[in-house]
Order: structure tokens, then C-alpha cells, then sequence
């Protein structure tokens, strides 16, 4: 090899940033700037500076952030290593390896995919079935109750009883919400959806999460909150996919010794963008549904061949759902258990061209809805991420908004008056209240059941069986509820309560033009109900395609599909007019650094020299101990270039006043320099290019989650051996030139799922390193301006 | 949709009673099918007659149980009863033509009968688990009991009192039993629509043309109270923990950046980039 060794060259030319250079380097960067005046330029169409906006040298002084910010990003989230590392050992283990292997790689794949789409069924159906039975105890207390107090003035115990029953499961949720599993908290959907774009989000998929969200499900349905099981379950699938394709779990503390060569990001995430469409496809028993949500959500990069894979998953899952209910239900083998939530049989769903309109005018009501929803929750969440910050403060929130919740639906039932004739009982627990006998209170229907069930009472019920005072008064205060209740420490969906809200206005909706055409045939509530709950959780979630598949398989009629793309495309074209849709507002006071579908449109004229991070942290091909454990204590960078010897001094002003560090040799992940050190693979104790080197295998078992550098002891003497970087480094990382564009970079980071690219000149010498951080941080100005936002960045958030 | 099928049904199972005569013209084949052919011809058409009368208020399963009974014994008979050997009326009546009267008018009678649940009212025969005309006890005791409390209500009833008290006052008691006998075995049994028919008209009857049931409401001023506390609540705690909670702030991160001028190639257009100005949004 060349001359590399770091060792042998005079001091006075240091070819590798070292960690005291590099302070140097910043502080000749920080007079630099002082001489500048600016780090941004001026305005180029006005040239007015602004000294307000252009604030001279106060960017050096530390600057400080409210919680609860949209402009903030958070320095803790790190990207996945969906690119494969094609170093040397890696090339080694697969020269070695024998057509049978790969023959077992690609059935075991197929089989874990199998193995996701029963598992998230079997989750899906212990959740079901705890919740219906909990359910069934919890509603026949509360009526035996309800029914022995009516009469005899002492309404408030069952009313104790039922704010007791909602408190006492929602506290055991929440509990285990703040105290055990908080990324369990909330649908999970915008965590996944981080995930599958490339974002690692700490303790998302591990088994400790599944088991929380899981029981905080249960706890919150039976609690009574306004939140279904529904974004949860896709959460779930998520979880159990990277469980089952590691075949080891932290939590548990156990290794299977299985799939060990799918112990990598790459697999994993694709795995996990299996098991969300499992999750889906259980959740509505929509297996395209499914796929196509992990294709919409999760397809910043994606793989054709993942897609048919992804589809058996989904149809596994809802097949095995399927038999599982159909055992439960006592009717082995009839399979009409399709998901968790279906919308079940509507007759008839025939509409009329004119129509089409109405159920555009409804989409606009959705997409108005769904902003004010998101506007007032995100208001909300604001509040919570700077006063609720203790974790028991959260549960004793959880618990009024359940005791609140009790008390709504009480009130409701004690005040409404809605009688309707028993006929052939739509309601499990049919309560009589202040109605003449042989009568039940339609309020107190809707309260006392599933969320589920009441989102299909609305669908299906005779068109008489609410009154036009109970829909108003129950659309209102579920929706008011459902605000109130997202964001809470619980885990809950957002999907059902959209739903809920959505069917009562669009029954309402259905009535009154039933009151205004009496005699027309193609008004049926139900029908208005579907078109009101597809509108509504169109204008909250904002989903496009797969949320039109999923209601299409939910409703199980083909021919509504038209009417629901409509409805659904004016609700987010409406609501993208006010709001930021509302995982994506999740997603961005989380400050997760989530590439969108676009660059930014004004980011062309900003390039990847003003982007860089610089100066850059590099090491010698062959480098010291001392070095690479000084620069990882010290430092937060996961990738360091590794370069060659050049003749210039690093900050020389080598081409065009742009200092370089040398010629790119590879690229070396944190991740691998720990599993080196951590191993003591030195150049003295016989690990170097030439001789033997660490198997593929080694930095396996280490993942997903590496020690940190001071954990591990290296005794002093040991200090000055040299590690051989060249078998482990990626010996062509992806560059681009100081030139790039930022929308360029921004696709190459979304195509291939990047974590680092390096910024060369023309010469292929290392001038800056570029991270998702990087690209993430700008953004379309908000409303109405033109221009690209910066945002900040934070380490704690 | 539903109301022409029934319609037509209705049509077509009483066509051969309306025009019973016509039948003697058609060319027999063979005596003994057409015999019950004929007989299931005028069975039916009392059935239709006798569950049509017995619409409003509906009698159905206790008035005509007699010849739904017949009905299915000449039915039972023709499907597989062999008027030669080896050859069985079924073959010359069924699937013969699209129309199908036979079974269709067959299946008009069983459906009906079903869906009233009527076989649930009646006492089931041991050996062959068919219906027999007697009724069970249960449905004795709330027949009774209606009685009893129908009665009550003639020898009480004032036209022009609403409430009227006199009913309420004296005839709660048999009220009380029947609805009692009822709500108690209504989840256990199916009750045939004969009863749940009379249920229906007599708690009409009581809760709202008598108005005896209008004092269910009361004030319950203690739940009022708890409810509005528990109302106020959140409010308190939101306005506690915004007074109370020192806000925090986070530092903001200098990424570290290549600020010098570059010339030549790697000049680029100056852009306007703003710090979000207003982070407490």
C-alpha cells in the first residue's frame, strides 16, 4: 500500500484531521465568520439587508429553544444503514458462501413473512377478544346498574361505577404508557412511518414496546377513551416483524440463534415494512390496503420484489384473523371475520352521477373538520410538551380525560331523551332510562358499546333510529373528546374516532336531505355515513391511495370506490389548504428528520458546499488507537471518510479557497470502529489488511445496539496500537461533487436510503461529509412566502 | 324491493285457489300426484287466508297452526310419497318450468312461519320434533296474565284521563307480572311473534295511551353535582400545571459548516435563508 501509516510522516503535515486540529479548525472557521458578518448572504432580489433576520455574530452565542416547537429538529434520532456496506469481509463471506445458503436465505424469507402475517393476527386477536370480553363485563355492570338507579334517584352510582371502570383501565394504561414504554404512546403510525423512510427511532420495534402497546390498547377501549385499536395494530406488526426476522429480542434477553444473516437495517426495515401492511391488513381486513400503506407511507426506497412479499404477508395475516375469530365465534371455518374493524354489508351502494357533488361538498366539510381537528390538537400537544412533562402529571391527565369522558356519555344519556322501540335489539345492552317500556335510549346505545360497534350501528341502523339531536350532540362532544384525547399518554388510534365523528355528521347530512327530498330513493343514511367517516378521517390523516383501498376492502363494495376517491381527494386537497397533515405535524414536533415527498422548491439554488458539514472528522487508512477512540469520544458522527495521504496542509486553502482533507479512500461507520476496538482487532495482535480480519459475523451479533466508546476499558498501553480500517471500511461510498444542488442530494438521499454521503472535488478529495440531518433541516417556507426555512437543531427534545 | 317479492308470492300461492276450477280441465297424468296437488292447492290457500286475517293485532302462530301443520303433512307427502313404484310425485311437480309454483308457494308458508318464530310457542312433538298445536306453558302464563290484566284495564278505564290513574293505580300489579314473566325469559328463548306482538301493544298501551309511565325522571341532584365537579376539573389541573411547570429550553446545536467564500466553480447564487423567527409559536 501506499504511504499510509500515519506514523511514519513528518509531524508538520497532518494528512488526517486529527481531534486537536480539528478544534483548531473551528475556531479558524469562527474568525472567518466574524470577518464575514454573515453566515447566509444577503437577500439576493431585494439587496436590503435585514438586520433582523441577518443577525450578525449572535449565531455563535448559544442559542436556546422552547419545547414544543415545529422548527426544531432533534439531534437524537439517527438514520438506518439501508445501504449495504460492501467492504472486504463482506465480499469474503460471500465468495464463501454455497448456493445452499442462499437457497435457505431466500426460503426463510419467505417464511418469516409467513410467520409476520400469523403472529400480528394472533396479536391482533388476543387484543380483540380481551377487549370484547372486558367489554361485555364492563357495559352489563354499568346497565344493571343504569336500570336498578333509574327509578329510585341514585343515578350517580352507576355513574361512579362508570367513571371508576373508564379511570381505573385507563390508569393502568397510562401507567405503563409514561412509566414503562412512553414511544408507545399515541397510533405508533407516525413512529412507523420515520422508521420505514429511514429514520431510527429509539425503541420502536422492541419486544417491550409491542407487549405495552398491546395492553395500553386493551385498556384504553375498554377504558372508554375515544381511540381505537386500529393505528396501534400496525404499530404492532411492526414490532412483530422485527422480532421474528431477528430472531432475538433485548427485552427478553434471548437469542433464538436464527436468521442471524438478517441481522442488518437493510433486512429489518424491509421486514418491518412487512409487518405494518400485516398490521394493517388485520386492522381492516385489507390486505392491498396494506401493502399499499407500506408503499405510500414507507417508499422513500423500496423494492419490487418486496411488494408481492409484502402482499403475502398481508394476506396471510388476514386469512389467519380470519380462522381465529371464526373459532372464536364458535363458526370454525366460516370466514366472515374480516379484521378487526369492517364496515360490514351494505345492501346497496348504488349512487346516482348528481351525487357525486354532494359527496364532493362532504370531502370539503372533512377536509374543514379534519384542520380544525388537527389545528386544536396540535394547540394541545404544544401545551402538553411544555407542561406535562412529569410522568405521573401525564397519567393524572389520562385519567380526567377518562372520568371526563364517563361524565360526557352520562349526562348525554341523563338529558337526551331519544326513545326507540326495542323491535329486534341492534344494541347488546339496550337501556331503558327515562323510555316507556318495550323502548331503549339511543344515546345510551351509542355510548355503551365499542367504538366499533357504534361506528357500525351508524352505518347499518334503520334510517329512524337516532334522532336528528342525538346525532348533533354525539358528533359534537365525540369529536371534541377525540381531540382532546390524542396525545395523551395512552396508546390509541386516531382511525376510529375520525370515523365515528366523520358517520355521525354524514347520518346527519343523510337525514337532512332525506328531510328536504322525501320521496327521493337514493338517500340512505348509511350510505352519508360512510361518505361523512371516509370524509372526516380523509381530512385528518390525509392518506391518498391506500387510505381509499383500505375503506374500499372495509366496506367490501367495489363500485363505491369512485365516490370515496372523490370524497377522500377534495378532504385532503381542502385540508392540505389549512393544515399540515397530521402525522406530519406529529412527526415534526417530534423534530424527526423526515425527508418529505419534495425537496424544498426554492432549495435549487442552495449546493452541497453550503449544506456540508465541515470541517470534516477523516482517519488514515491504517490508524491509531488513540485517534479513533478520541475522535469517538469526542464527536457524535456516525461515518468518517477515510483518506489518503495528500501534500496539503488541511487547512490550506487547496482549490478554489475550499480546504480539503485528502483523497477519499472508503467511508467507516461508528458502529464498525466500536465492534473493532471492542474486539481488539489491532494491526499487533494480527488483524491488518494483508492478514486475517474480523468475520462479518462479529459485527452481527453486535447489532441492533452497539456500546458506547467509554464502555468499553482499553488499558493505556494498548493505546498506541493501529488498527487496519481497510477489510471494514466501504471502499466506495457514495460522493457528490461541491457542486450538487440540494434537491439532487435529496433525492440520492431518499432513492437509496443514505445515511452519509461524502461532498469530493473534482480531484475525488474530501472537502464535507453530508447527513439526512443536513438535507432535512430545510424546508418550504410556510404560507404564502417564498423561500426555503432553516431549522434548528437540538440534542434533547 | 321486498314488498313486491312478498307480493307476488302472495299472488302466486293463492292463484290456485282463485281459480281452483280450472284445474279439473288439465290433462291428469296421473291421478293420486294431482289428487295432492289439489289438496296442497287448497291448504295453502287457507293458510294464506287464515295469516292474512290474522294480521293486525298478529294471531298467526296460535290461530293458524292447524293448517300450517296440514300444509306441511301434504307437502312432506308429495316430496316423498311414490305413487309407483320407483316414480315419485316430486319428479312431475318440481323442476319442471322456470315458475316453480309448487315449491314456490311452499317455501312463501315456511318462510312466513319462520320468521314469526312461531315454533317456538308450541309444545314440540318428542318422536319427530315437529310442532304440535299446544301451546307451551310459558306462553300460557303470559296469555293469562295478559288476560288477567286486559280485564283490569276494561273495568278501570276512563277515555278522557291521561294519566289515566284509576288503570295505573290498580292494574300495576298485573302489568308488573306480565311484563315481569316477559323480561325474564327474554333472553333465554326466542319468543314467537304472537307474544312479543302482544308485549309490544301492551306496554304501548301502558306507557303511552294510559301514560302510566311518565314518572320515571328524577331530580338527582347529587349526580349533577359530581358530574360538573369532575367538568371542572381539567381545568384546574391545566391551569396548575401552566403556573406551576418552569419552562424548558433546549440549546440549539451549531452545526458546523463551511462558511468561506468559494470562487470559481463552486460559486453558487447567495440565497435568503431565515432562521424560523418565531420558535413559541
Amino acid at each position: 500500500m501506499q504511504n499510509s501509516s500515519p506514523l511514519e510522516r513528518p509531524p508538520e503535515y497532518h494528512i488526517v484531521v486529527r481531534p486537536k486540529d480539528f478544534i483548531r479548525s473551528l475556531s479558524l472557521l469562527s474568525e472567518r465568520s466574524v470577518s464575514q458578518g454573515s453566515i447566509h448572504g444577503e437577500p439576493s432580489e431585494t439587496h436590503l439587508p435585514d438586520p433582523i433576520i441577518l443577525p450578525p455574530k449572535e449565531s455563535r452565542i448559544t442559542k436556546t429553544v422552547v419545547t414544543g416547537t415545529r422548527d426544531v429538529l432533534s439531534a437524537k434520532y439517527e438514520s438506518l444503514d439501508y445501504d449495504v456496506c460492501e467492504n472486504k469481509v463482506l465480499l469474503e463471506e460471500v465468495r464463501t458462501s454455497t448456493k445452499d445458503f442462499r437457497a435457505r436465505k431466500l426460503v426463510s424469507r419467505w417464511f418469516i413473512f409467513l410467520l409476520i402475517g400469523i403472529v400480528t393476527a394472533m396479536v391482533a386477536v388476543i387484543v380483540d377478544i380481551s377487549i370484547d370480553k372486558l367489554a361485555i363485563i364492563k357495559y352489563g355492570i354499568i346497565k344493571d346498574a343504569l336500570d336498578k338507579c333509574v327509578t329510585e334517584d341514585c343515578l350517580f352510582e352507576p355513574y361512579l361505577i362508570w367513571m371508576g371502570l373508564n379511570m381505573g383501565f385507563v390508569l393502568i394504561g397510562s401507567f405503563m404508557v409514561a412509566f414503562i414504554e412512553p414511544v408507545a404512546a399515541g397510533s405508533g403510525i407516525p413512529q412507523v412511518k420515520c422508521y420505514l423512510n429511514g429514520v431510527k427511532i429509539p425503541r420502536l420495534v422492541r419486544f417491550k414496546t409491542l407487549f405495552v402497546k398491546a395492553a395500553g390498547v386493551v385498556c384504553t377501549v375498554v377504558g372508554g377513551l375515544t381511540g381505537g385499536k386500529e393505528g396501534p395494530m400496525i404499530h404492532a406488526g411492526s414490532v412483530i416483524a422485527a422480532g421474528i426476522s431477528q430472531g432475538k429480542s433485548t427485552s427478553i434477553r434471548t437469542d433464538f440463534r436464527v436468521f442471524q444473516y438478517f441481522r442488518e437495517d437493510h433486512e429489518k426495515r424491509d421486514f418491518v415494512s412487512g409487518g405494518a401492511a400485516a398490521g394493517v391488513a388485520a386492522a381492516f381486513g385489507a390486505p392491498i390496503g396494506g401493502v399499499l400503506f407500506s408503499l405510500e407511507e414507507g417508499s422513500s426506497f423500496w423494492n419490487q420484489s418486496l411488494t408481492w412479499r409484502i402482499f403475502f404477508a398481508s394476506s396471510v395475516s388476514v386469512f389467519s384473523l380470519n380462522l381465529m375469530l371464526s373459532i372464536y365465534n364458535g363458526v370454525p371455518g366460516q370466514l366472515t371475520f374480516y379484521g378487526l374493524l369492517n364496515f360490514g354489508h351494505f345492501d346497496t351502494l348504488n349512487y346516482e352521477l348528481f351525487e357525486l357533488i354532494l359527496y364532493m361538498i362532504m370531502g370539503a366539510i372533512g377536509g374543514v373538520l379534519g384542520s380544525f381537528f388537527i389545528h386544536v390538537n396540535y394547540k394541545l400537544i404544544v401545551f402538553r410538551m411544555r407542561y406535562i412533562r412529569v410522568r405521573w402529571l401525564k397519567v393524572v391527565e389520562a385519567c380526567l380525560v377518562a372520568a371526563v369522558t364517563a361524565t360526557v356519555g352520562m349526562i348525554m344519556v341523563y338529558l337526551v331523551n331519544d326513545c326507540r322501540p326495542l323491535g329486534t335489539d341492534p344494541t347488546e345492552h339496550p337501556i331503558q332510562m327515562y323510555c316507556g317500556d318495550g323502548e331503549y335510549n339511543a344515546v345510551a346505545a351509542l355510548w355503551l358499546q365499542n367504538p366499533e360497534a357504534s361506528v357500525k350501528a351508524l352505518f347499518h341502523d334503520e334510517p329512524g333510529s337516532q334522532s336528528a339531536q342525538t346525532l348533533i350532540v354525539f358528533t359534537l362532544s365525540y369529536l371534541a373528546l377525540s381531540i382532546w384525547t390524542y396525545g395523551i399518554s395512552v396508546s390509541a388510534g386516531i382511525f376510529i374516532p375520525c370515523l365515528l365523528a366523520g358517520a355521525g355528521w354524514g347520518r346527519l347530512t343523510g337525514k337532512l336531505l332525506g328531510h328536504i327530498f322525501p320521496d327521493a330513493s337514493w338517500i340512505d343514511p348509511g350510505k352519508y355515513a360512510l361518505v361523512g367517516a371516509a370524509a372526516q378521517l380523509g381530512g385528518v390523516v390525509r392518506m391518498t391511495i391506500s387510505l381509499t383501498i383500505i375503506l374500499i376492502e372495509a366496506t367490501g363494495n367495489i363500485n363505491f370506490g369512485l365516490p370515496l376517491m372523490i370524497t377522500l381527494m377534495t378532504a385532503k386537497w381542502v385540508g392540505d389548504y389549512f393544515t399540515e397533515a397530521f402525522y406530519d405535524l406529529h412527526i415534526q414536533l417530534q423534530g424527526v428528520p423526515l425527508l418529505p415527498w419534495e425537496p424544498p422548491a426554492m432549495s435549487i439554488e442552495l449546493n452541497a458546499l453550503q449544506v456540508m458539514n465541515y470541517p470534516v472528522l477523516a482517519f488514515a487508512p491504517i490508524e491509531s488507537l488513540r485517534t479513533i477512540v478520541q475522535a469517538l469520544s469526542s464527536e457524535t458522527y456516525n461515518g468518517f471518510p477515510i483518506v489518503d495521504a495528500t501534500t496539503n496542509h488541511p487547512l490550506s486553502k487547496a482549490k478554489d479557497g475550499l480546504p480539503t482533507i485528502g483523497k477519499l479512500r472508503g467511508l467507516i461507520l461508528r458502529s464498525q470502529l466500536i465492534v473493532l476496538v471492542q474486539h481488539r482487532a489491532y494491526v499487533e495482535t494480527g488483524y491488518s489488511n494483508e492478514g486475517s480480519h474480523l468475520p462479518l459475523a462479529e459485527f452481527r451479533n453486535s447489532y441492533p445496539r452497539y456500546c458506547e466508546i467509554k464502555d468499553i476499558y482499553i488499558p493505556e498501553e494498548e493505546m498506541d496500537y493501529t488498527v487496519d480500517l481497510r477489510p471494514y471500511m466501504n471502499p466506495s461510498p457514495y460522493t457528490v461533487s461541491d457542486t450538487t444542488s440540494l434537491p439532487r442530494i435529496f433525492r440520492l438521499f431518499r432513492a437509496l436510503g443514505l445515511r452519509h454521503l461524502v461532498v469530493t472535488t473534482d480531484t475525488n478529495e474530501v472537502v464535507g461529509m453530508l447527513t439526512r440531518k443536513d438535507i432535512a433541516r430545510y424546508r418550504d417556507k410556510a404560507h404564502g412566502s417564498i423561500g426555503v426555512d432553516e431549522l434548528y437543531w437540538s440534542d434533547k427534545l | 324491493m321486498a314488498f313486491w317479492t312478498r307480493s307476488i308470492l302472495l299472488f302466486v300461492c293463492c292463484l290456485p285457489f282463485l281459480s281452483a276450477d280450472d284445474i279439473s280441465g288439465m290433462t291428469v297424468q296421473d291421478d293420486t300426484c294431482m289428487d295432492m296437488l289439489k289438496d296442497f292447492a287448497n291448504l295453502s290457500a287457507a293458510f294464506t287466508f287464515c295469516a292474512v286475517s290474522h294480521a293486525r293485532p298478529i294471531l298467526i302462530c296460535q290461530e293458524c297452526v292447524s293448517s300450517y301443520l296440514s300444509v306441511v303433512e301434504v307437502y312432506d307427502d308429495i316430496t316423498k310419497l311414490e305413487s309407483t313404484a320407483g316414480h315419485k310425485c316430486e319428479s312431475e311437480l318440481v323442476n319442471l318450468d322456470r315458475l316453480q309454483v309448487f315449491n314456490q308457494g311452499y317455501n312463501y308458508i315456511k318462510k312466513l312461519w319462520e320468521n314469526a318464530h312461531c315454533d317456538n310457542c308450541f309444545v314440540k312433538d318428542r318422536a319427530t320434533g315437529k310442532p304440535t298445536t299446544q301451546l307451551t306453558d310459558l306462553v300460557m302464563e303470559i296469555l293469562n296474565a295478559s288476560s288477567v290484566y286486559e280485564a283490569c284495564v276494561k273495568k278501570y278505564h276512563n277515555a278522557t284521563a291521561k294519566p289515566d290513574l284509576a288503570v295505573c293505580e290498580n292494574c300495576i300489579g298485573n302489568y308488573k307480572t306480565i311484563n315481569d314473566i316477559y323480561v325474564k325469559n327474554k333472553g333465554t328463548i326466542e319468543f314467537c311473534m304472537d307474544v312479543v306482538d302482544l308485549m309490544n301493544n301492551t306496554r304501548n298501551e301502558w306507557s303511552g295511551d294510559l301514560g302510566c309511565c311518565n314518572d320515571r325522571r328524577k331530580p338527582e341532584i347529587t349526580m349533577i353535582l359530581i358530574a360538573s365537579g369532575v367538568g371542572v376539573l381539567p381545568f384546574i389541573f391545566y391551569a396548575l400545571t401552566y403556573f406551576l411547570t418552569p419552562k424548558k429550553v433546549h440549546a440549539v446545536i451549531e452545526r458546523k459548516r463551511w462558511n468561506g467564500e468559494s470562487n470559481g466553480v463552486s460559486k453558487s447564487p447567495e440565497i435568503h435563508i431565515t432562521p424560523p423567527e418565531n420558535t413559541e409559536d
